[in-house]
């Protein structure tokens, strides 16, 4: 089961001199971009992925999932220094650390962070190397019955959670399948939802519609926000940093646990770094000596959000990487990356690139020990960059929007395509569409189209209930569409019970 | 009443694709037709529980021009971007395109100059470092 050869050449690969300096670049990229807010690591992801592309795979694999890593660490500056969390997976940062700044405390709550952020990554990429190769080897016996049906987990479990309601997620993920399916018919060569244009008859181009979806609306929201600047790094000088990065090591046993919870969520695919920074807060003030000082600027709050919250984003590539199955719309991101450069989402994934999926892991693991040793001097230089105006972002946000477009096949139509995703995008956001699970949609609906014609070729619909990993997955997505529908009841049940 | 519209803005768009890519399917093979059709059926089936659920719904959503500028704003550069790659190619394009960008967002003339020009030299670097197959303006 475990590879120890392919996951040394993953090391090799990782420390050759080509692959450390595009790990390095990437680190610089996540660690600045991410600490800018209101610009999420997912839209910055999606900005970056088609000059990343570029480059040959495993490259290109280990910039996008650097810069996922980085991100994750780097979206503590704001949500300390301004009350505004870098990335979604922050959000639970803020209740602490800006307290902590407004007290004066903003270098010291950094370095903790910063603390928090490496044990977290390391802790959650070693549990990923465990896990990866268990996960592989089980979903090495899917058939294409139970291909399909691990897609179609999927796309309920990111649809129930991700949305604003059940129904509007699942409208989201059906809209993508039908928009997925646009193209030339695998099978006859018949051409279905193409209008007649022949730019269409490979499908639609994955680059332009994810920009689209994700940057293109972000940089809407962006420009509505005005000027960014605000109060902030003050007492962040190098002396205040490293007091908290040594500080943070005394809390070693929040480390350690909020480390695993978020590991565990992690692993899950759906709840992401969000639910996962949140869950580890929550444990971290019921089993801390100090409750009562949590939201006044607790360091043990902070250390078990940022632990958490990157542990989340190491394993969570492990349903990337064993079952094509995201949970978060960074991950959907990484997933379409690898997509785009020839790999296969699907059961298949781990066991044939083996290599390139240990190196994406030990680049994560790589990305924490990076978080301390090139962290606290870029946290000391660039927590400025908090403060950059809207009006100077948006132009260079925007040509880089349109030249990664642009870049892809250098077919102007693409444009085109951007604008009307992007457009598509605005209107999802406004009125409460979940976006990744329309692009988990768009990229797995033709695998799932092949799968299901295929399985009922072999042996009609029943093969879909006849084993027992397919009857799990038909259980699961079954569980998985009820979810919010029990959430709902219950929570109705407890303000009845309270007689609200 | 506008905002009871808003609620459907989203949903007639899935209707419409839905129904024109429907009908581009008909009549065509058992195995080009089988997965689209259950897809369809299904959007049916959520489009009609969207319409119920409106019903009981407060939705403030409302739709303001004011709020739309910057949506508006970014579908022009994109056209304009668009144009321009096609009139001038890449490279001038970027340049010319960062310089509108940045005066649109109220940088004065000069920093969107520098702006521009910094941009460009690095999308040029880019975009020759990564061997990009750059195309030229229709004129040349």
């Amino acid at each position: 089961m475990y590879d120890l050869a392919a996951l040394s050449t993953g090391l090799m690969n990782l420390f050759s001199p080509y692959i450390l300096f595009l790990f390095i670049v990437g680190f610089l990229i996540g660690f600045i971009v991410g600490a800018v807010p209101g610009f999420n690591d997912a839209s910055l992801l999606a900005i970056l992925l088609p000059f990343a592309l570029f480059l040959e795979p495993t490259g290109a694999l280990v910039v996008t999932a650097t810069i996922y890593g980085a991100a994750q660490t780097s979206g503590a500056i704001p949500a300390i220094l301004l009350n505004i969390p870098g990335t979604p997976g922050n959000s639970a940062t803020v209740l602490e650390g800006y307290p902590m700044a407004r007290s004066g405390r903003a270098g010291y709550a950094l370095g903790v962070s910063l603390t928090a952020s490496a044990v977290g990554a390391v802790i959650g990429g070693l549990l990923a190397l465990v896990a990866a190769p268990i996960i592989g080897a089980f979903a090495l016996g899917f058939g294409p019955a139970e291909m399909f049906l691990v897609a179609l987990f999927g796309l309920s479990i990111v649809s129930a959670l991700t949305g604003g309601s059940l129904v509007r997620g699942l409208l989201a993920t059906t809209f993508g399948m039908l928009v997925g399916l646009i193209g030339v018919d695998a099978m006859t060569a018949f051409p279905r939802g193409t209008y007649g244009l022949y730019v269409l008859y490979d499908g639609l181009p994955l680059i332009p519609l994810l920009l689209g979806l994700f940057g293109f609306s972000e940089l809407v929201f962006m420009m509505s926000q005005g000027t960014i600047a605000q109060e902030g790094s003050k007492n962040a000088g190098l002396k205040d940093v490293m007091a908290g990065v040594m500080d943070a090591f005394r809390y070693r046993v929040c480390l350690i646990y909020s480390s695993v919870i978020g590991s565990f969520v992690g692993v899950i695919p759906g709840p992401g770094a969000t639910v996962g920074s949140f869950v580890a807060y929550g444990q971290a003030r019921q089993w801390s000596r100090e409750p009562q000082k949590f939201g006044t600027g607790h360091a043990e709050g902070l250390i078990a959000s940022e632990a958490s919250n990157n542990s989340v984003a190491a394993t969570a590539i492990v349903p990337v990487l064993t079952l094509g199955l995201p949970g978060s719309a960074s991950a959907t991101i990484i997933l379409a990356a690898l997509y785009l450069q020839g790999v296969v989402p699907g059961p298949q994934l781990f066991m044939n690139f083996q290599v390139e999926a240990y190196t994406v892991i030990l680049s994560l693991i790589l990305t924490g020990i990076m978080s301390l040793v090139l962290g606290v001097p870029l946290t000391c230089l660039f927590r400025n960059i908090t403060n950059v105006p809207t009006s100077y972002l948006v132009p260079v946000v925007a040509i880089l929007l349109f030249t990664g477009a642009m870049a892809w096949r250098f077919n102007p139509a693409d444009i085109l395509i951007l604008i009307t995703f992007g457009v598509l995008g605005i209107l999802m956001k406004v009125y409460g569409y979940s976006i990744p699970a329309f692009l988990l949609a768009v990229i797995l609906s033709p695998l799932m189209e092949s799968n299901f014609l295929r399985a009922q070729n072999i042996g009609g619909l029943g093969i879909f209930f006849e084993s027992t990993v397919s009857k799990v997955f038909v259980v699961l997505t079954i569980l998985s569409l009820a979810s919010p529908l029990i959430a709902r009841w219950r929570g109705r049940k407890i303000l009845d019970d309270a007689g609200v | 009443m506008l905002s009871r519209i808003n609620n459907y803005v989203f949903p007639a768009i899935v209707a419409l694709f839905a129904l024109s890519y429907g009908l581009q399917i008909v009549g065509q093979r058992y195995s080009v037709v089988l997965f689209p059709t259950a897809i369809l059926v299904l959007i049916a089936i959520l489009l009609i529980l969207i319409v119920v659920e409106k019903k009981t719904e407060k939705n403030e959503i409302s739709f303001s021009f004011s709020a739309a500028r910057p949506a508006l704003t970014l579908i022009g550069m994109s056209l304009l971007y668009y144009f321009s790659i096609i009139s001038l190619g890449f490279d001038l394009s970027n340049l010319w395109f960062s310089f509108v960008g940045s005066l649109v967002m109220g940088i004065r003339p000069l920093k969107a100059l520098v702006i521009a020009v910094a941009t460009a030299i690095v999308l040029y670097g880019i975009s020759r470092a990564m061997d990009f197959n750059v195309p030229l303006p229709f004129w040349m």
